[in-house]
């Protein structure tokens, strides 16, 4: 009797380990980037005034502040997107790995493959699935079928989306659903390897199981990536970021660990955004 | 109740129903102008196909005397009593009492050489007896048109073969045997002969060269003249083949006799084709039907282009469109992608984009003019000068040909393709670019891999539209390249197969040329309808090909705009 | 605190919440007051008046907490939302045990209500009753007002109540080795004194909660951060 007794009474601990962050960072703490001082025009409006800050290694970091903001353009500093707009002048410097990224001498394609970028819509290419994994990985040129079937399959792993293509990889990667698509995206990023991943609100078209799902992958992909996100979801920031920084008007209002950012802003323009007193 | 009309009246003008109806009207109406017109031009041009029976026509001259007519009624006309009287200049009393109303009849009555002419009208009411009888027949000649009569006898070299009710088996035994003849010469002379005098030509013109060059040494010399000895040998045997084949083909004839008791005789060399068409079942009609349409699509015209077939208009145009594509694709894909994605936008670029709409509208001889001035006389001088000097002064590239007339066309048609080019590439969302450049694509890759095969169905809109458009222009044509009859065509056995320097034939000309430049104008018009039936057909398929293409391309690349 | 939010609806629901907190608070400084009078004056009406209002405090808690649970479930509130709604569940269970405490002082205040009315007239509770009172009237205060030097004055002063219970202790047991027939007495002073030290106890986590809520600083159990908030 006692015997059952005590093999039937349950084991008293957590089953499941609690969700919290560690409070150290998980790389080595060394920036990834470093933006020192960065102001952009266009033409004459100034859309970035005097920002400074370092992005940490392998950790998330998201911009948050109100439309206009300037946190699309500060993101889009770093793969130099800005270069295809007309009339715009960067003055300050943005360091990926201690190498100016606005040097004359760097290769803009190259130093877009080492920080992939994921835009606000999918915007897969209208080939099959295999094929829009395969463009970053053809335009690096020749390599043996093996490698690429491989190296295709290791991105859609990354990505969390082989199991769902894995039988239709010949199939238009249009014929995806929208959450899908963005992590066919994720997956086509991933695929060449970057160091830094570039989100540009990546969730912001995408239902909310989609964009949980998005946001599960962004936790996963932080192990080897440097992670910028760029949301106007503020629980988005808050559930998925280490870091955040708040944007406002072109300039850095605050840049700090997301847990203090939203339980205790030292400033108070971001305390009245994040609150939802900006007004 | 007046009130309440009223206000409903205004509440039914209100609630944009008429406007539904006007815009109903105005589709309706489009749509019945636009089969109207096919509908016409497809009875006429079909109809001149069908044998159509031989009517014996008694009638009385205006001296009072008993005549006969023989051949097929075409057309029918009612017109005012007092009209005709005063056309014709007839006193009132040719017309019975009280007839206000005078029908004629228009008869082709062929045998143009025996008998012209070989159309005329007859007043209805001088009309006595129509009867069909079964043994007319009717006669298609190399020369002079059909002819009409009653076959008497055949002539086998001189001596008399058949006669009577034979005769019809006797002869139609024998045109097979003659067409089988002319196939044979036709080989000959487009096969071998054209060859040969291909490369005599060849031959002689390497000779100037040599002399142009000044190494006209004795060896080389000698070498031409052996070729040209062997060619020469060659030509004299094909060309005695030719001459035993054509008197193979005189050998037999047919005495046919008239209506009007004249009898002529024949060589069975100059009939295409005989028939009864009275004694025919329709199925047998139906049969020589097909026959006429294949010819009509596959043989060469004859008599000044009333007759025979069209097929070197129909190569022509096709080919002349194909080149034209294939020339204005490339060219305005790339003007329009430096224009949309290269250039600097600004007050430069719109210039250019106005300035190339508004080529669109410069009227199409305008292009021709400058296809001639420029094209075939500057360039075609040009280039005649640098590579073909041992051809002058006779011009090579120098006069208007296929080339220059596909080049003045891609011309003509190239705003075309660069607007729906570049509409095409403003479509595309800028994410998608955004996308490639952000794997590290350059922009060339990124346009080649990504924006051009996402745009190919906006350019092949633009392909189709400059098709439709270059398919149905004459005018320009004129000047750079289109004859009436060209002697060959553009594609043939010897190098290099595709001659970019001859002139070739056009429907859209043909038809021109038919039906206003003939001298026979009623014998031509059906054969007006018929090439413009033709001509249509041709567009339509070329259209339908491009747009099928475009359709599938678009199918791949649907949900990339959305 | 002072620009108000976008959405109207969430200002005036804090609003609500707040209110009902401030409500809560005034009933429980009510109880005490009346708790500690019963037991001064031995009014056993006032004690038993004090112990049947514990229902409403008990009751303003649940519907605390519950509006607090429905505002963060539908808001997601951050920062100084995030913190006022943390502030005000933590601080309605303090202020219930308050109420409870309150309600335990009136059981004494009942017991001894029998009694005789002694000498002393209750001078050392008297002293320990007031110094509460005004301590978790401060607490309020602050928690009104926001005020963090209010708070971190109360967090201090807790530390004189502490001494006063100390003294009653000391002195009832000195009475009691004394005068058995004091010790019934005696015991229910002591017991309602304990209760009041408990009080002062809870007013210290009001206030450190204040400091909290503006600060964003977490003083409990430790002097060093409470310096640096100050």
């Amino acid at each position: 009797m006692t015997e059952t007794n005590s093999a039937s009474r349950p084991e008293r601990r957590f089953t499941t380990t609690p969700a919290f962050r560690s409070p150290e960072p998980a790389g080595d703490g060394s920036p990834s980037i470093e933006v020192d001082r960065l102001c952009l025009f266009y033409g004459e409006a100034q859309a970035l005034r005097d920002v400074s800050l370092s992005i940490p290694r392998q950790q998330v970091t998201a911009f948050i502040g109100p439309s206009g903001c300037g946190k699309s353009t500060l993101l889009r500093c770093f793969n130099r997107m800005n270069d295809l707009i007309d009339h715009v002048r960067v003055t300050g410097t943005i360091s990926l790995e201690g190498q100016n990224i606005n040097a004359k001498e760097v290769d803009v394609a190259q130093l877009r493959r080492r920080v992939g970028m994921v835009f606000q819509r999918p915007n897969p290419f209208p080939k099959t699935i295999y094929e829009n994994v395969a463009y970053g990985l053809r335009l690096e040129g020749k390599m043996p079928r093996s490698e690429m079937d491989e190296r295709v399959e290791w991105a859609l792993k990354s990505a969390a989306l082989w199991d769902e293509v894995k039988d239709r990889l010949k199939e238009s990667a249009l014929g995806l659903s929208g959450g899908q698509q963005q992590r066919l995206v994720i997956a086509r990023a991933v695929a060449i390897q970057p160091s830094v991943l570039l989100l540009d609100e990546p969730a912001s078209a995408l239902d909310p199981i989609s964009t949980l799902k998005i946001e599960e992958l962004i936790h996963q992909l932080k192990s080897d990536y440097t992670i910028v996100i760029v949301t106007h979801n503020m629980q988005q920031a808050a559930r998925v970021s280490d870091y955040t920084a708040f944007l406002y008007l072109g300039e850095l209002i605050e840049f700090d660990r997301t847990d203090d950012v939203f339980t205790n802003p030292k400033q108070k323009k971001t305390e009245d955004y994040i609150t939802g007193r900006y007004g | 109740m007046l009130h309440q009309n009223r206000s409903s009246l205004a509440a039914w003008f209100r609630s944009g129903e008429p406007w539904i109806w006007v815009n109903a009207a105005a589709v309706g109406i489009s749509i019945i102008a636009v089969t109207g017109v096919l509908m016409l031009i497809a009875v006429r041009g079909f109809a001149h196909f069908w044998p159509a029976s031989v009517a014996l026509i008694e009638y009385r001259d205006q001296f009072g005397q008993t005549r006969q007519a023989l051949g097929e009624i075409t057309d029918t006309e009612q017109l005012p009593a007092a009209q005709y009287l005063e056309s014709t200049g007839a006193s009132p009393d040719a017309l019975p009492s009280g007839q206000t109303v005078v029908e004629r009849w228009l008869i082709k009555t062929g045998n143009r050489r025996v008998a012209p002419p070989d159309f005329r009208w007859l007043v209805s009411h001088r009309v006595e007896s129509v009867s069909y009888p079964q043994d007319v027949v009717v006669l298609e000649r190399v020369e002079w048109g059909n002819a009409y009569g009653y076959l008497h006898s055949v002539y086998e070299a001189g001596s008399l073969s058949s006669e009577g009710a034979a005769a019809w088996e006797d002869l139609s035994r024998r045109l097979e045997r003659v067409e089988e003849l002319r196939e044979r010469i036709s080989t000959l002379e487009r096969g071998r002969l054209h060859d040969i005098n291909y490369q005599l030509d060849r031959l002689r013109l390497e000779r100037r060269a040599l002399a142009l060059r000044d190494a006209a040494t004795t060896d080389a010399l000698a070498q031409v003249a052996e070729a040209e000895t062997a060619l020469q040998a060659e030509y004299e045997v094909a060309e005695a083949e030719l001459r035993a084949l054509r008197v193979e083909l005189r050998r037999d004839a047919i005495r046919l006799d008239t209506v009007d008791g004249q009898a002529s005789e024949i060589s069975l060399a100059e009939i295409v084709r005989a028939w009864r068409p009275n004694a025919m079942s329709t199925l047998d009609k139906l049969g020589q039907y097909v026959q006429s349409f294949a010819m009509f699509l596959t043989e060469d015209p004859r008599e000044a282009n009333t007759e025979g077939g069209i097929f070197p208009a129909i190569f022509g145009t096709v080919l002349m469109v194909l080149l034209m594509s294939v020339l204005v694709t490339p060219f305005g894909v790339i003007a329009a992608v430096y224009l949309r994605e290269y250039a600097r936008q600004g007050a430069f670029v719109r210039l250019i984009r106005i300035a190339v709409n508004n080529l669109a509208g410069v009227p199409s001889i305008v292009y021709g003019v400058f296809g001639l001035g420029f094209f075939v006389y500057f360039l075609g001088g040009s280039l005649d000068a640098l590579f073909y000097p041992e051809a002058l002064p006779s011009p090579t590239f120098g006069t208007p040909g296929l080339m220059w007339a596909s080049l003045t066309l891609a011309l003509l048609t190239v705003p075309v393709v660069i607007v729906s080019t570049e509409e095409g590439l403003t479509r595309i969302p800028r994410s998608l670019r955004e996308g490639s450049l952000a794997l590290g694509a350059t922009k060339a890759e990124t346009l080649f891999k990504v924006v051009l095969p996402v745009a190919s169905p906006s350019i092949l809109t633009g392909v189709i539209l400059a098709v439709a458009r270059a398919a149905g222009e004459v005018a320009p044509l004129m000047l750079v390249g289109v004859v009436k009859l060209a002697p060959a065509l553009p594609v043939d056995g010897n190098f290099p197969y595709l001659h970019l320097e001859r002139k070739f034939m056009h429907l859209g000309f043909h038809i021109y040329d038919v039906g206003f430049q003939s001298p026979n104008v009623e014998a031509a018009r059906p054969l007006v309808y018929a090439t413009a039936l033709l001509l249509v057909i041709i567009i339509i398929f070329l259209n339908l090909t491009a747009i099928m293409l475009r359709n599938r391309l678009e199918n791949r690349y649907r949900g990339v705009e959305g | 605190m002072n620009t108000p939010h976008i959405s109207e609806q969430f200002d005036a629901e804090l609003d609500a919440v707040r209110g009902l907190l401030m409500e809560m608070g005034g009933l429980v400084e009510q109880q005490l007051h009346d708790a500690a009078q019963a037991l001064i004056s031995q009014d056993d009406e006032l004690a038993g008046k004090v112990r049947s209002s514990d229902a409403r405090v008990n009751q303003l808690e649940i519907d605390i907490d519950e509006q607090c649970i429905h505002i963060i479930a539908r808001r997601q509130p951050a920062a100084s939302d995030l913190r006022t709604l943390i502030t005000v569940m933590k601080a309605s269970t303090d202020l219930e045990r308050i109420g409870d405490e309150a309600g335990r002082v009136a059981k004494m205040a009942q017991a001894v209500s029998g009694m005789e009315y002694p000498a002393d007239q209750y001078n050392d509770f008297r002293h320990i009753a007031s110094l509460t009172e005004e301590i978790l009237t401060r607490s309020l205060d602050a928690f009104a007002r926001l005020d963090v030097d209010g708070a971190l004055q109360v967090i201090e002063s807790d530390e004189a109540i502490d001494q006063a219970y100390n003294a009653i202790v000391r002195e009832r047991g000195t009475t009691m080795r004394k005068d058995a027939s004091g010790i019934d007495r005696a015991m229910n002073v002591i017991w309602a004194a304990r209760a009041l030290e408990r009080i002062g106890d809870h007013a210290k986590n009001l206030s450190e909660y204040v400091v909290f809520l503006v600060k964003g600083k977490d003083v409990r159990h430790s002097e060093k951060r409470r310096a640096s908030a100050s």
